[in-house]
């Protein structure tokens, strides 16, 4: 009984210790395929805002490569990450979205910690990097829904 | 302070060779550009004049050396031109006349590529410039921050800086308490940028506001039209038509292009049917639309994003958002209910959540204003019996400005409109009069609907010119067009850069304000004659302000014959330990520019303060002067 008992909880442990491991690996079994065809510039927008937060520990305050990446990120990213989402066909729209969206997107979650008189600067930049990142990867997932799922036509001719 | 010298530099000084060598190059250079323009249309046409110039590379050359030779010689024309000795015209007279040539040569550069449909890159790199020279002109020669309310900006973005949360029992600029949205965000900004004030790049907001708007304006004329003549001259219209002011360093310049891009998303992906039907132009292909795209859910997320960032940020824009997209939905019987309900529901829940504090304190003053039509429609002029000659040709030039764009507005109109499903921009241009009804908005109510409107008059206006893709090819649009442009030019300069003397803050007069601001301790009372100097920029919240020639008739009165007596009540110490009273250049020149106090009266009173021995004159330099009330400490204050 002990020993059954010894055997089963180390097949348990065995189990539940690799599971992390299995998920990731199936993730990326799943993904890997789809997320390599991403671009690297998209990449780069995902990792933007991580890597503002870094830029703004290392560079000196008030200096130009910092404030342009504040701004650039804060102006631009967020809000072109959104427009990944959107099924926009024109250069124009897609900067007026980037832009627009970016700016609204900063006012929002600016007001909402306000609110809650929160004011740290680095929650915010956190917030709005995990946003631009989210919108990213979930960019990079849909044409991965899209594939999987036949086109209609496509399903007609399997189910015949 | 009072024996400044008045307009009248920069005139007469002779041309320095570099100067003189790019001027030369550029009237060339744009002579030809408009020459190779009219004679080397891009689309081809039946009926299109015989070219005159046939050398393409020639053509090209000239092309691409005309923008930067009138680049060349606006940055030259700035060398010298000294904003210290403004007059009574603002920066008009100031400004060479090699910097009316660089803008002209812009400007016909521009017609020459409109009527030639350019390249939009070739295109929307004339209107950079043209921005370029319209709005960065006063940051280039200034030097410090334009507009005293660009000031109190950045007091409250400091003081969002230094504070995590609002305090809605200010009461100076308290309004900004209740809509913080914009000045959050520049404190994130200016925070993680390591700067130690926005007003290290508040300076350049007018021109790069103005850049944003090219986006979204784009956006809504590609909506109506595919012809590109339309599409930029409209753009030019529109960028000579605004004069208003509202561009600086401010949350009405972020929402109204947030305002901009949600309509431009609007009309774009949630407008059905479709928008610019050809029905009276077979040409004209259909552009604007949204029912050939999958869902208009994401479109919907994302305006109610901007919606959401609007309400929290500007009192007015949602209103005025409100009325534009009831307008449409209801006489363009557009599917447009969610996103407009939704605008409703947040703008009602911030106001009685968050802004009713704020609301609360002066719904009196909302109520007295609400359905006085006339009174509201002329609060914002400036008296023209009591203001100064030059403010009064600069008031009747901008009146002039506004109802010249409107007329073209009108004839554009009628040549476009026959036959067209295009009730959405007409709509859109007068749907902010409607709010004229509510209130005065402190007096630029008027101006604020001018500006909401502008974008599609600008439009029309354009129609003029080119109602149809397949007309303007007479040479009546040819000529007209440009001529009609360059004459926007002397209304946009007056009305734009003719209150300049109030507008420009000089080195010294910040300088006056920092030593005030570095001086006084906590529970201060600043005194001035108006708020038109570098005030609050910096712990605005802990001092009291008292600006004599706003108050009442009465005590202006008593100010001006007894200076003494009357600034000692109100810089008693009983009332606050102590009491600075700063005088600048701006704010004579805004007492003179409205006429609340006579020419000259803030240098009597100066100089009465300066001789009484209660008063010390603290620090004093050509622009400004700072002085105290000298007396004893009162017992309650001393205890």
């Amino acid at each position: 009984m002990r020993a059954i008992g010894r055997g089963s909880l180390h097949r348990l442990a065995t189990t539940v210790g690799s599971l992390p491991k299995r998920a990731l690996l199936a993730v990326v079994d799943v993904l890997w395929p789809r997320w390599r065809l991403v671009r690297l510039r998209w990449w780069l927008l995902g990792a933007s805002g991580w890597l503002t937060m870094l830029g703004v520990q290392l560079l000196p305050p008030g200096s130009a490569p910092r404030v342009a990446l504040v701004f650039g990120f804060v102006l631009i990213c967020p809000g072109l990450a959104f427009s990944l989402l959107l099924p926009i066909c024109e250069a124009a729209m897609r900067w007026v979205l980037a832009i627009a969206l970016s700016i609204s997107i900063a006012i929002v979650l600016n007001v909402a910690l306000t609110m809650i008189h929160d004011g740290s600067v680095t929650l915010r930049l956190a917030a709005l990097a995990l946003i631009t990142s989210v919108a990213v990867v979930v960019a990079a997932c849909r044409p991965l829904r899209q594939v999987d799922r036949p086109s209609p036509p496509l399903r007609r001719k399997v189910e015949q | 302070v009072a024996n400044l010298p008045r307009g009248d530099s920069g005139r007469g000084r002779s041309l320095r060779f570099p100067q003189s060598m790019a001027l030369v190059v550029a009237i060339v250079m744009a002579t030809l550009d408009y020459v190779v323009g009219q004679a080397r249309p891009l689309t081809p046409g039946a009926s299109e004049p015989a070219p005159l110039i046939t050398g393409t590379l020639l053509a090209a050359a000239v092309r691409g050396a005309t923008l930067p030779s009138a680049v060349v010689l606006w940055l030259l024309s700035l060398r010298g031109v000294e904003p210290t000795q403004m007059g009574d015209l603002g920066l008009v007279p100031l400004l060479p006349p090699l910097f009316w040539l660089a803008l002209g040569i812009v400007l016909l550069s521009l017609c020459g590529q409109i009527v030639r449909r350019a390249p939009t890159a070739l295109l929307a790199g004339h209107i950079a410039v043209l921005i370029a020279v319209l709005h960065a002109t006063p940051c280039l020669l200034y030097g410090t921050l334009r507009y005293s309310w660009a000031w109190k900006h950045v007091g409250v973005v400091d003081y969002f800086m230094r504070h995590a949360g609002v305090n809605q029992s200010l009461v100076e600029l308290g309004a900004y308490q209740s809509w913080p949205g914009f000045f959050t965000t520049n404190a994130m900004l200016t925070k993680a940028s390591g700067l130690a004030s926005s007003v290290d790049y508040a300076t350049w907001a007018p021109p790069f506001f103005n850049a944003l708007l090219v986006g979204p304006l784009y956006t809504i004329f590609r909506c109506f039209t595919t012809d590109r003549r339309l599409i930029w001259a409209a753009m030019a219209i529109y960028y000579l038509g605004s004069w208003v002011g509202q561009d600086y360093f401010s949350p009405q310049a972020t929402t109204f292009f947030l305002y901009l891009s949600i309509l431009g998303l609007l009309l774009r992906h949630l407008w059905s049917p479709p928008l610019a039907l050809p029905s009276a132009d077979s040409s004209e292909r259909m552009t604007g639309r949204g029912a050939n795209l999958p869902g208009r859910r994401p479109w919907v997320v994302a305006i109610v994003i901007m919606m959401a960032a609007i309400v929290p940020t500007h009192q007015l824009t949602p209103i005025m958002l409100i009325c534009g997209l009831s307008v449409v939905m209801v006489l363009c019987r557009q599917r447009l209910a969610i996103p407009l309900a939704l605008l409703i529901t947040m703008t009602v829940d911030w106001d009685l959540l968050f802004a009713w504090p704020w609301l609360s304190q002066n719904l009196g003053g909302i109520e007295s204003t609400f359905g006085t039509l006339f009174s509201n429609a002329n609060s914002g002029f400036i008296n023209l019996g009591a203001a100064s000659k030059g403010q009064v040709l600069v008031a009747q030039v901008d009146r002039l400005q506004s109802a010249a764009i409107w007329a073209l507005a009108l004839l554009g109109f009628a040549r476009r409109f026959r036959g067209r499903r295009e009730l959405a921009l007409p709509l859109l241009a007068t749907a902010p009069i409607s709010i004229i009804i509510a209130s005065d908005y402190d007096g630029e109510m008027i101006f604020r609907i001018y500006m909401f409107g502008l974008p599609f008059a600008a439009f029309y206006a354009a129609a003029a010119f080119f109602p149809r893709e397949t007309s303007g090819r007479s040479r009546w649009p040819r000529l007209a067009l440009p001529a009609v442009v360059l004459a926007l030019v002397p209304g946009f300069a007056f009305s734009y850069y003719g209150k300049e003397e109030a507008n420009y803050l000089s080195p010294e007069e910040v300088q006056a304000a920092s030593l005030v601001y570095g001086l006084a301790p906590r529970g201060s009372l600043i005194v001035s004659a108006t708020s038109d100097f570098p005030w609050g920029f910096v712990n605005y919240e802990n001092y009291d302000y008292e600006r004599f020639a706003l108050e009442d008739p009465h005590f202006r009165q008593e100010v001006l014959s007894d200076p003494v007596g009357a600034l000692s009540q109100v810089m008693s110490l009983q009332q606050h330990h102590h009491a600075y009273l700063i005088l600048t250049r701006a704010q004579r020149f805004d007492v003179e520019m409205t006429g609340i106090l006579p020419t000259d009266s803030l240098s009597r009173i100066e100089r009465a303060l300066i001789d009484s021995p209660d008063f010390l004159v603290l620090y004093r330099n050509p622009e400004a002067v700072v002085i105290t009330l000298v007396g004893p400490v009162p017992e309650v204050v001393s205890r």
